[in-house]
């Protein structure tokens, strides 16, 4: 490649670098301050200061999908998941997974397929929740022939997880 | 020997694979890589525009008054009207209510349609969108719908290669959906290898290249047809109104995805002959094959990047 022009590397690095120091667990939204700001909160054990006008449960919003969380006492743990049961959805065009997970004493516990809709049968992801009990994390198998149910599967999961860090 | 730590998950209605390769503990890795997939959400959920609720769609309904908008917004946008003005138009972020009118407007994840009705304004363009550097503000002249489709995926590539070099990682690739930035070198310490789809056999390549610390992105006019109008697709000629009928597929060289991923759009739409002129003049490469099959690239696009058939 040749040299791209300075005004657009400058562009380029500004862009980056303006983008890069919101920082990925920042809060922003400075437009809903103008109007009346409409805050999805879908977390209801939550609480933060107003001076954070967005927090990461909005995220959900964006996402557009249904996750919600219910959790009497949430106590932080090492794994920073709090306890209680949280759900999580993933969607694309080929349908939906919904799941439910379970967090006790900051470890993932129980993982639930509480809805599958796509248009591959339930049992080709009934390991994953398994697997995500046993790992603790997302990384599941790949599975293969259903890689966009694994993805909804893994996408509920994320979200449901999101929830119990949040 | 190097682990090869490979994650992958949905975002921006498409799949994003983030592989670093690395001698750090897989545990470890993944974990690294959870921060630069969260620099994605973040940058779906605020510059969406499938959701009456997201950062942009708020700042979208507003007109004639400053908006003060997050950083993430206020760059995304910048970013975007700059592109429009070094391309004349051909790449132009107003054109959101224009895409939900040729029926892209529904959220992937919700299955929910959004119509802005709002922004059913004649003639507008991107000329009507001013930005202020100093207080990081945008102020809308007409209603309108900002269209970041074309900026917004790259950005979140960007970001997210920055987090992973921020943590001094040099060798990963990130891809989302074809839109792809490759560092350092693979797991057998060459360049990477990527695939530019063939544009009609769907299954096939039309070739190779090998990529290192630097971006792809190509626009093909296979992806996301419009569902309501026949023959039309998600790229649009803002002059025209309508889908370029010329080129099959459009691949830009950059390095940094958000350029390869505005430019890639903005070639396709200015077509072969000044669109490969663009790209020339700006020192990006540039590959287009047209639906009769001929390719035209810019000058030794080929040896460049080691093309293979």
């Amino acid at each position: 490649m040749g040299k791209l022009s300075p005004k657009w590397i400058a562009l380029c690095t500004a862009t980056i670098g303006l983008a890069y120091t919101a920082g990925y667990i920042v809060t922003e939204p400075k437009a809903v301050a103008v109007s009346s700001a409409v805050q999805a909160n879908v977390n209801p054990v939550q609480t933060q200061p107003s001076s954070n006008t967005s927090d990461q449960s909005s995220q959900s919003s964006s996402t557009a999908s249904s996750s919600t969380a219910s959790s009497s006492q949430p106590a932080q743990n090492k794994s920073g998941y709090k306890d209680g049961t949280f759900s999580g959805q993933g969607m694309n065009r080929i349908g939906s997974v919904a799941v439910s997970v379970t967090i006790k004493q900051g470890k993932i516990t129980n993982v639930q397929i509480t809805d599958c809709t796509t248009s591959y049968p339930q049992s080709l992801i009934d390991p994953l929740p398994g697997q995500v009990v046993s790992r603790q994390n997302v990384s599941v198998d790949n599975v293969s022939g259903a890689t966009e149910s694994t993805d909804d599967f893994v996408t509920a999961v994320t979200q449901a997880l999101q929830q119990a860090k949040a | 020997m190097p682990m090869h730590c490979k994650k992958r998950f949905i975002c921006m209605d498409t799949v994003v694979t983030i592989q670093i390769i690395s001698g750090e503990s897989k545990d470890h890795l993944d974990a690294e890589i959870d921060k630069a997939v969260a620099m994605f959400y973040q940058v779906e959920r605020i510059c969406t525009r499938f959701d009456p609720e997201s950062e942009l769609m708020k700042l979208s309904s507003q007109t004639g008054v400053w908006v003060s908008v997050s950083r993430i917004l206020y760059s995304a946008i910048r970013f975007a009207v700059e592109t429009a003005r070094e391309t004349g138009g051909a790449f132009d972020p107003s054109i959101g209510r224009k895409q939900e009118q040729r029926g892209f407007n529904e959220n992937y994840l919700s299955g929910k349609t959004i119509s802005s009705e709002f922004a059913d304004v004649e003639n507008t363009s991107y000329r009507d969108i001013i930005i202020d550097d100093k207080r990081q503000a945008v102020l809308l002249k007409k209603q309108m719908v900002i269209d970041l489709g074309a900026v917004a995926k790259g950005l979140a590539i960007d970001l997210a290669a920055q987090e992973l070099h921020a943590r001094s990682y040099k060798n990963f690739l990130i891809n989302a959906g074809g839109d792809l930035y490759a560092s350092g070198s693979d797991e057998n310490g060459e360049p990477w290898i990527v695939g530019i789809r063939h544009p009609i056999r769907n299954r096939e390549l039309a070739g190779t290249i090998r990529l290192t610390d630097a971006a792809i992105c190509t626009s093909g006019d296979y992806e996301r047809l419009s569902p309501v109008l026949p023959g039309e697709n998600h790229i649009l000629d803002p002059h025209k109104n309508q889908s370029p009928d010329v080129l099959a597929s459009c691949t830009v060289i950059a390095p940094f995805a958000m350029l390869a991923d505005s430019f890639s759009t903005a070639a396709f739409v200015m077509g072969m002959d000044s669109g490969v002129r663009k790209m020339e003049k700006m020192n990006l490469d540039c590959l287009m094959i047209s639906r009769s099959m001929s390719f035209v690239s810019t000058k030794k696009f080929k040896e460049k990047w080691s093309w293979q058939d």
